[in-house]
């Protein structure tokens, strides 16, 4: 009887990488389970950089604050407080939504179709990728309900038995995108639970004060790691992964079609809910690249995400860059090729208009800005990768902008202009909301292992190699 | 506590390596012991096949979630479309069929996640806080970074000798013996 492979020789085949190479590529060199497991859980149990991150939180906890007040004010005074008008009935609550729920669908597809797709390098990235979801799927969700006139009325869109026999009117894209947000915030929560079970087991059983295994012990549920645990984990996961990436491409398409189904210039366009999706993996990846590089440089985790990474999130970010211009392009064309006179008005007022700084701080920000990736010198450099992917990021921003403001600040009649300025409480709901993002993110990165220490740990060995193959 | 001695839960035995867990799994099964158990930090692919592990029932389930969750919030929205809350937007068909694939699809999806994850919890039993391998001294690396095997009374009568004889030749880095 042969003696089996061990799994990480197993995952090196599937590469088609020798193992030393593929060790050298995904862990930096020789890890055992033991420095795998030390090296995450110590950042979660033993608190290092208590200072700065204390800092770093005091600062987050602020903007929270912040948050409070804007949201506080805003049920007390309304919605007039914002720069919202007729016709621009959506400013930044629209733009700052799409924006966030464009995010969050990049950590969704690292995790899922990355796992579908059995690319090994998912394992350093997928948990703070699929935190990052979910925290910006939260703030996300928040815009839709704060922005409506009467908030308190929100629960009016589900359907739910009342005493008034209404029900919500399904035929609208509202409705849907509704639906898609909530069951988009249940599956992330549930898929990023079902993949930390086993790393609570391991934090339950390394910690030492009592307060920490029992706190961990119950968030472990106590799971034992038996072969039938891992065996309907992984079936588990693998039919979560496959829920999760249509999922994520009907959220998404379904954002699209709050402005394609309706009859704006410049909305009223089937490219669209596509467009909408590659521009979301786009900006998401560009956040997930920041907050990767971030961690690596703070909790000096180079052996974990390393140059190899920083190196396919910078081609991911090209691929889906080069589609998003694609985009761009394609709308140009359709509005000059169909004639239609509004749409036609509508691409020179982006081009030239009162808004036209939102489209060409677009073309400079995710189209300029990431051709030098081209060029494998700056995809492995960390710094090129987050100065590109901070342009991204506000690029990503502009573009949310431009399509929402300009198309609604001038409509089909002459009477329907008005322009649009945000006043000092979007800005402040909207800082508030990365505050919100960031204070979860900074308590998750000290109290829950930010890497996925069983699937890392796969690709380890049980004891250093001696020089060359084992 | 009375004089019968306890009852005994197996021979737990340890190991450095997946590759042994599943050499001396496959060595159990061919041996033709009944209750077999291991236990990794990490998937071992090959795990499930030494022991003759297939379960096949969550795929089953998220089906039949799915199905259950898509075509009941299609027929919902359908029913208040068309017969409870008839209502005339821009002249669209009161069975506006094509508006309802997108929140039916989305609440299929959600159904077909809970019953996974759920079928999951429920048929592994968890959450269990208390277990009698939890008895076991060295057993917090399993989630770390060794690797166990555990061979149980199984429905035979239990040999303690010829388990430990059995599981001695597999050259285990440690054995201990477990009681209920």
């Amino acid at each position: 009887m042969t003696t089996p492979a061990s799994p990480a020789d197993a995952l090196a085949a599937r590469e088609k990488l020798p193992p030393e190479e593929f060790r050298r590529r995904y862990l930096g060199g020789d890890q055992t389970y033991e420095t795998v497991t030390a090296g995450i859980t110590t950042i979660t149990l033993d608190h290092p950089g208590q200072q700065r991150w204390l800092i770093f939180f005091a600062c987050s906890l602020a903007l929270l604050g912040l948050f409070v007040v804007s949201l506080g004010y805003l049920f007390l005074a309304g919605v007039g407080i914002w720069g919202n008008n007729i016709p621009v009935t959506w400013g930044f609550d629209i733009i700052n939504y799409v924006w966030w729920i464009g995010i969050g669908n990049a950590g969704t597809l690292i995790s899922a179709l990355l796992l579908i797709l059995r690319q090994t390098w998912r394992n350093a990235l997928n948990r703070f990728a699929e935190t990052m979801t979910l925290l910006a799927a939260v703030c996300a969700a928040i815009y839709p309900l704060i922005h409506l006139g009467r908030p308190w009325y929100f629960y009016w869109n589900l359907p739910y038995p009342n005493s008034m026999l209404l029900w919500p009117q399904f035929r609208s894209p509202l409705i849907w995108d509704a639906t898609a947000i909530l069951v988009y915030l249940l599956l992330s929560l549930m898929f990023w639970y079902i993949g930390l079970l086993p790393d609570f087991a391991t934090l339950r059983d390394r910690a030492q004060s009592r307060r920490k295994r029992q706190v961990y012990g119950i968030l472990a549920l106590g799971w034992r790691g038996t072969a039938l645990h891992w065996a309907r984990w992984r079936q588990a996961y693998a039919i979560l992964a496959a829920l999760a990436v249509p999922l994520v491409v009907s959220v998404h398409s379904g954002v699209g079609l709050l402005f394609a189904a309706s009859l704006e210039p410049g909305w009223h366009t089937t490219v669209l809910p596509p467009f909408f999706v590659f521009g979301a993996v786009f900006s998401g990846f560009a956040v997930v690249s920041l907050i990767a590089i971030t961690l690596r440089q703070a909790f000096n985790i180079r052996e974990l995400v390393t140059d190899a990474h920083i190196d396919l999130l910078a081609k991911v970010l090209l691929g889906t860059g080069l589609a998003t211009a694609y985009g761009y392009l394609m709308e140009l064309f359709i509005a000059w090729y169909g004639g239609e006179p509004f749409e036609q008005a509508l691409m020179l007022d982006r081009l030239g208009g009162a808004y036209a700084w939102s489209f060409w701080g677009v073309i400079l920000c995710n189209v300029v800005a990431i051709q030098p990736l081209w060029f494998a010198a700056v995809r492995r450099s960390a710094l090129a990768l987050f100065l590109i992917s901070l342009s991204v990021a506000v690029g990503m921003w502009f573009e949310r902008f431009m399509i929402i403001v300009i198309t609604l600040h001038r409509d089909f009649l002459p009477s329907s202009t008005h322009f649009y300025w945000p006043t000092f409480w979007d800005w402040a709901t909207f800082a508030g909301s990365v505050g919100l993002f960031l204070t979860f993110m900074l308590l998750f990165v000290r109290y829950l292992p930010m890497i996925s220490i069983f699937e890392v740990r796969e690709m380890a060995s049980e004891r250093e190699a001696k020089g060359g193959s084992r | 506590m009375t004089g019968s001695a306890p009852e005994p839960y197996g021979l737990v035995a340890e190991f450095e390596r997946p590759e042994d867990l599943v050499a001396a799994a496959r060595a159990a099964r061919a041996e033709g012991f009944s209750e077999i158990e291991g236990y990794s930090p990490f998937v071992v692919e090959e795990l499930d096949e030494a022991l003759g592990l297939k379960p096949a029932a969550l795929p089953v389930l998220a089906l039949a979630g799915g199905l259950l969750g898509a075509v009941g919030f299609f027929l919902l929205q359908t029913y208040a479309m068309v017969e409870s809350y008839e209502f005339n937007i821009g002249g669209r068909p009161l069975f506006s069929w094509p508006s309802f694939i997108l929140p039916s699809f989305a609440i299929g999806i959600a159904g077909a996640g809970v019953t996974t994850v759920v079928g999951m919890l429920v048929l592994d039993g968890l959450p269990r806080l208390n277990h009698p391998i939890f008895e076991h001294e060295g057993f917090q690396r399993a989630t770390q970074d060794r690797f166990f095997l555990r061979i149980g009374p199984g429905h035979a009568a239990w040999d303690e000798d010829q388990v430990r004889a059995f599981l001695e030749a597999q050259n285990p880095l440690s054995l201990r013996m477990l009681h209920r």
